[in-house]
């Protein structure tokens, strides 16, 4: 029944394209209806929105024409009914519309599946150009969508009835008739009046609008000044009136003033940055005026840019200028002396740090250290050969010996060492500023030394031996104990190094014991000089490599490096576990032995390939933050990204037209060019045209109803369209 | 007395070179600086061209000024956006107050303004020729008007349908005199007629949306409001297939390049790309809005799409990427209803709830207007150099940083989360469940509820 009530709404719509066959069904549609609400009780209808149109077989046909292929053989073949010959039943119109839909499916795919190469071939280009593509200049024919024409009865009746109406417009005219009535009523005089008015009224306004306009625009600097003088004094006016009528106000406006040239201030203009005082700046070469000008203007900005100092400084640092203005008072004296010394000691400590660079070994020989000692001593003796001295001492044993100190230098460092007090003893009688000056080298001989110290044990021989030229001149300064101890004091002060410093110290208390030290290691290094100098007689410095390494064991301690650096490098892990549940936690808690996990094996360590090589992990940090973590989606291994990376593609590093190849942009249009959609016709055949033609021109529900049944009606419609291509 | 010619006894070589190789032609042309491209002689080209790249993309944000002007001049909220297929710089746009008008592009200004209809203007469409497009309106009326090359909008429609009820849609075929229109059903016109030469239904709701294939003319896609996407063959009387998807879909675009492939606006924040030979799945989910997604454009180009967001913020994603490539939000600009892409894919423009129409850049660092030769080249080399080295952290990061308004910002991280403890929640129900029990549904698959064929 439901199903005869869907009929029933599809039959009205046909009624409407005045299909003759289709009343007859109608009226017996109402008929049907009539006798089935006899009863009283009212058919439920299933409610839809809307114009349905009834189901033709007009469609089926013409799908399954299109794509015969499609309908399967199974779904028309007779069931075999054993002798009887009865018609299949007809399919209801759900069943109907689901199989025209299957067939338009199945067409629609088949199409659209044309494109697939298209599409791949567009997706795979590496680049597009859109530029190539024509645009609108296809002709349409001259289309001018007709009016409303009346076709039913109705319609015509509606038609002449409106067309009566004053109201309605007719195409030939500009106004209604009921429009020009209205504009007939109104009086000519009236209208010209207030028309007058007006106009009158907006000239004024625009009048006056262009002016303020053309005010504004001016750009003349003068005119801007002169204005900026009338104000001025217009202002300064008000003012004047303002002390008089009103006092308070005057006293905010100058209030306001004030703080206005205070901003002024504090923006800091007055700095000299700008044109115009450049520009006088450059003037002021030529100008007293103006340089004095800038010159106050300069001093003004210096005054306002200046920075009031608080009383920030302590005690201590007073108490210690104080102490330092003394020394230097003290040390003014012997400026030269100083300095040379200071010089030796800087070429000490350079020698010491790069001894320390060098994995201590330069340490060991000992015979450097010596001769600059040496010449600093020289350097007290004759201030004039300073230089020279301390040249010696960069250049090492390698300079023949020119004086019979030098000549004991080359032969042996430890003879020196006698002859050094000597010398040191002569100072003391000759020179009476000498102490000073040497104390100062002592102690900054000693800090370096207590860097040393610190670093190493004090009780290795190998450290003592190096630290032996300090203890030298530690010796030699007892003497002036009690200054030097002073001076320490004042460096603790600073708190520069205070455990090295009491190393140092405790190292020049017990003189006795460093000596013998050192006498050991002298022994033993003059009788390898002796032997050396029997070797060859011009007493060259020569030791071979074994010699120099014999006893230490580098690989050993490398490995140690490593294996510590190694450490360093790994993450550390802590055990933070607790005693579990059911576990005692409380006092007397012992630890249980670990449960092993499970049956997991450790992995084997790892055999290291380069035991003597240590590749800091850590080196390249800076730059690994700059690449990317991993392989980026196209590339399947890091070799193949890095090779994509390799090719340069600038100007300047590859040819011309490389770089012209290499670069071409993805997509490419043109300016002002409209990208039209892609077109069918452009890729494939438009099939049978001439047919198309060659059928029915007019288009409508009669010309699909005859033409549905040979062959689709898209074709029909391309006859529409005639374009110039 | 003839001249003594002293005997030449010794020769001078003298370095001599062809002054063109070095000389420049003109004043105002560059200095030639010979270049030698071996490759020993550059150790340091591809640091070089590290640093090149990451200077472009400096630049490239630098010069990122996508917003070009506001189109002011409606006095309500923009109902429709429309583009001429023959016409680049002439735009028509309509608001909520009834009224229909027509921008130029190129001056920045309106050219012409009608009031078509009684109420809202729901839907424009330019007709094929380009002199002439339609209306549809709160009225119930269908208007085609004309308007003049100069952008002369006839105050008079040539032609006005008189309809039983509203329609949302409209929309006109690629090559041939007809249109559909959507409300109730989904009509077809063909030529002049009075009457709908074909009406389609499927299913009892009312459609909202409805775009032809511009390739496949004969294919329309329609949105309804139960959820569902249709497409129907106006050569037939019935519809291909229905989608039905968890939330509504506001709009959907052709890919004008792939003729089966269109891209949905939908209300759960995603844009979801279909094949139309398999509904069953998408084949790309673009996230990134914070809210319903209202219009979708794509652009000539077929490679890029635009789509306009309730939350104030215009998105360019490309076809085949996940997320956005770039986000465009004003201060002012309000809910962006309506998106539409030049067809000169280079501008873009939105029409927000505030009244206005906004033009954009497409590319929002890119220079316009006609570029130097050497200028370009020197463009192509910069966008080279920055695809090469694209995945490199530093180059990656600046290229993708935004300012957005504390808004999306907020809500796109608490989205983040929202989605990653969904995530979670389902991870944790399958591992304390029988295998099998909890499928592994992918993304692209669970807003499809059903496809009915």
């Amino acid at each position: 029944m439901a199903h005869m009530a869907d009929e029933d709404i599809g039959m009205e719509s046909f009624d409407m394209s005045d299909d003759e066959d289709k009343v007859d069904d109608a009226a017996h549609g109402k008929l049907i209806s009539s006798i089935q609400s006899l009863d009283g009780k009212k058919k439920h209808k299933k409610t839809i929105r809307g114009i349905p149109v009834a189901p033709t077989n007009l469609d089926l046909v013409v799908h399954a024409n299109r794509d015969a292929s499609k309908i399967k053989a199974e779904d028309l073949k007779l069931r075999p009914n054993l002798g009887k010959t009865e018609l299949k039943k007809p399919m209801s119109s759900g069943e109907l519309e689901a199989a025209k839909r299957q067939i338009a499916r199945d067409s629609m795919v088949k199409e659209t599946t044309k494109w697939d190469p298209v599409v791949r071939e567009m997706r795979l280009a590496p680049q597009t150009s859109y530029t190539k593509r024509e645009h609108g200049i296809a002709l349409y024919e001259t289309l001018r969508p007709k009016q409303f024409v009346p076709r039913t009865p109705l319609e015509q009746e509606l038609y002449a009835a409106l067309g009566k109406s004053e109201d309605i417009l007719k195409p030939d005219k500009e106004m209604t008739v009921a429009e020009e009535k209205a504009l007939k009523a109104m009086s000519i005089k009236e209208a010209r009046a207030r028309r007058a008015e007006l106009m009158q009224h907006h000239e004024l306004l625009s009048r006056m609008e262009l002016k303020a306009k053309r005010l504004k625009r001016i750009k003349s600097k003068r005119y801007r000044k002169i204005l900026r003088k009338e104000k001025e004094a217009v202002d300064k006016k008000e003012l004047e009136q303002l002390r008089h009528t009103d006092p308070e106000a005057f006293m905010e406006r100058m209030e306001q003033l004030e703080r206005a040239r205070m901003e002024e201030r504090l923006t800091l203009k007055h700095r000299g940055g700008g044109k115009f005082s450049r520009l006088h700046k450059a003037y002021s070469k030529f100008d007293d005026k103006t340089r004095t000008a800038v010159q106050d203007m300069l001093q003004k900005s210096k005054e306002l840019t200046k920075k009031t100092h608080g009383d920030s400084s302590s005690d201590d640092e007073e108490e210690e200028e104080e102490k330092k203005k003394k020394d230097e008072e003290s040390a003014k004296a012997n400026d030269s002396d100083e300095d040379t010394g200071v010089s030796n000691q800087r070429a000490m400590s350079v020698g010491k740090s790069v001894s320390k660079l060098a994995g201590g070994w330069l340490d060991g020989p000992t015979k450097f250290v010596y001769t600059q000692k040496e010449a600093a001593s020289q350097n007290a003796a004759s201030g004039a050969d300073e230089v020279k001295g301390h040249r010696e001492v960069v250049e090492g044993q390698g300079a023949p010996p020119s004086s019979s100190e030098d000549g004991k230098l080359g032969n042996s460092s430890q003879k020196v060492l006698p002859d050094v007090n000597g010398l040191d003893s002569e100072d003391e009688t000759g020179l009476a500023e000498k102490p000073t000056t040497e104390k100062k080298v002592v102690s900054k001989k000693k800090r370096s030394a207590a860097e040393m110290a610190g670093s190493a044990d004090s009780e290795d021989p190998l450290a003592s031996i190096s630290t032996t030229t300090e203890e030298v001149v530690v010796e030699k300064s007892l003497s002036e104990e009690p200054k030097s101890k002073k001076r320490k004091k004042n460096k603790k002060k600073k708190g520069k190094e205070g455990a090295g410093e009491e190393v140092s110290e405790g190292a020049a208390d017990k003189p006795v014991r460093e000596t013998t030290l050192q006498a050991m290691g002298d022994d033993e290094r003059e009788k390898e000089m002796e032997e050396e100098e029997e070797d060859d007689g011009e007493g060259s410095m020569k030791v071979s490599m074994e010699e120099l390494f014999q006893d230490e064991d580098f690989l050993e301690e490398f490995a140690k490096d490593k294996a510590e650096l190694e450490a360093k490098s790994r993450p550390k892990v802590e055990d933070t576990t607790l005693p579990g549940w059911g576990a005692w936690a409380g006092p007397d808690y012992k630890e249980m032995p670990k449960k092993k996990a499970g049956n997991k094996k450790r992995p084997p360590k790892k055999v290291d390939k380069q035991p003597f090589v240590w590749l800091n992990p850590s080196r390249d940090e800076g730059i690994r933050k700059l690449q990317p973590k991993k392989v980026p989606f196209p590339y399947q291994s890091v070799t193949q990204y890095e090779a994509s990376l390799r090719q340069p593609v600038s100007r300047g590093l590859v040819r011309e037209t490389a770089t012209k190849l290499l670069t071409k942009p993805a997509v490419v249009t043109k300016l002002g060019h409209i990208i039209k959609a892609i077109d069918k016709e452009d890729y494939f055949e438009k099939k049978s045209t001439i047919e198309a033609d060659d059928e029915d021109k007019n288009f409508g529900v009669a010309a699909a109803k005859e033409g549905g049944a040979k062959r689709g009606s898209a074709g029909k419609q391309n006859n529409k369209r005639r374009s110039l291509r | 007395m003839a001249a003594v010619r002293k005997k030449k006894n010794f020769s001078l070589k003298v370095l001599s070179r062809n002054p063109d190789d070095y000389k420049r032609e003109t004043k105002l042309d560059i200095h030639k600086a010979p270049q030698n491209p071996e490759s020993y002689l550059h150790p340091f080209a591809v640091e070089r061209e590290y640093k090149r790249a990451l200077n472009a993309t400096k630049l490239e944000r630098v010069f990122a000024k996508p917003f070009l002007c506001g189109l002011e001049g409606h006095r309500d909220s923009i109902e429709a956006l429309a583009k001429f297929p023959t016409r680049l710089s002439h735009v028509l746009s309509s608001a909520s107050d009834g009224e229909i008008r027509l921008w130029d592009l190129t001056t920045k200004k309106c050219l012409s303004h009608v009031p078509a209809h009684d109420g809202v203007v729901h839907s424009l469409c330019a007709h094929r020729s380009g002199n002439f497009f339609l209306s549809c309106g709160q009225d119930t009326n269908i208007k085609l008007w004309a308007c003049s090359e100069e952008g002369e909008i006839n105050p008079e429609p040539v032609r006005t349908i008189l309809n039983k009820y509203v329609y949302q849609s409209i929309d006109h075929h690629e090559k041939e005199d007809m249109f559909v229109a959507c409300g109730q059903s989904l009509d077809l016109w063909v030529g002049d007629r009075a009457q709908p030469y074909q009406s389609y239904k499927w299913g009892l709701d009312s459609m909202h949306f409805v775009k032809f294939n511009r390739t496949e003319t004969h294919l329309v896609a329609a949105c309804a409001d139960d959820r569902s996407i249709m497409l129907y063959d106006t050569r037939g009387g019935a519809g291909v297939s229905k989608l039905v998807m968890r939330l509504k879909s506001n709009a959907i675009s052709w890919n004008p390049m792939q003729a089966f492939v269109f891209t949905a606006a939908c209300d759960d924040y995603n844009l979801y790309t279909y094949d139309i030979r398999n509904l069953r799945m998408a084949t790309n989910k673009h996230e990134d809005h914070i809210a319903a997604v209202m219009d979708v454009d794509y652009a000539p180009t077929g490679k890029e799409f635009a789509t306009a967001g309730y939350d104030r913020a215009v998105r360019i994603f490309n076809h085949t990427d996940g997320h956005s490539r770039d986000v465009y939000h004003t201060k002012r600009m309000q809910r962006v209803n309506h998106i539409m892409w030049s067809m000169d894919n280079k501008y873009i423009l939105s029409g927000s709830d505030e009244m206005n129409v906004r033009l954009w850049k497409a590319r929002a660092s890119e220079k316009l207007g006609v570029l130097k030769p050497r200028e370009k080249t020197a463009i192509n080399t910069a966008e080279r150099l920055k695809r090469t080295f694209k995945d490199h952290p530093e180059i990656q990061r600046i290229s993708r940083h935004r300012h957005l308004p504390r808004l999306i910002y907020h809500y796109k991280q608490e989205h983040q989360d929202i989605k990653e403890s969904q995530k979670r929640k389902e991870s944790n129900r399958r591992f304390h469940s029988k295998p099998g029990a909890v499928p592994h549904v992918p993304e692209r698959k669970k807003q499809v509820v059903d496809v009915k064929e």
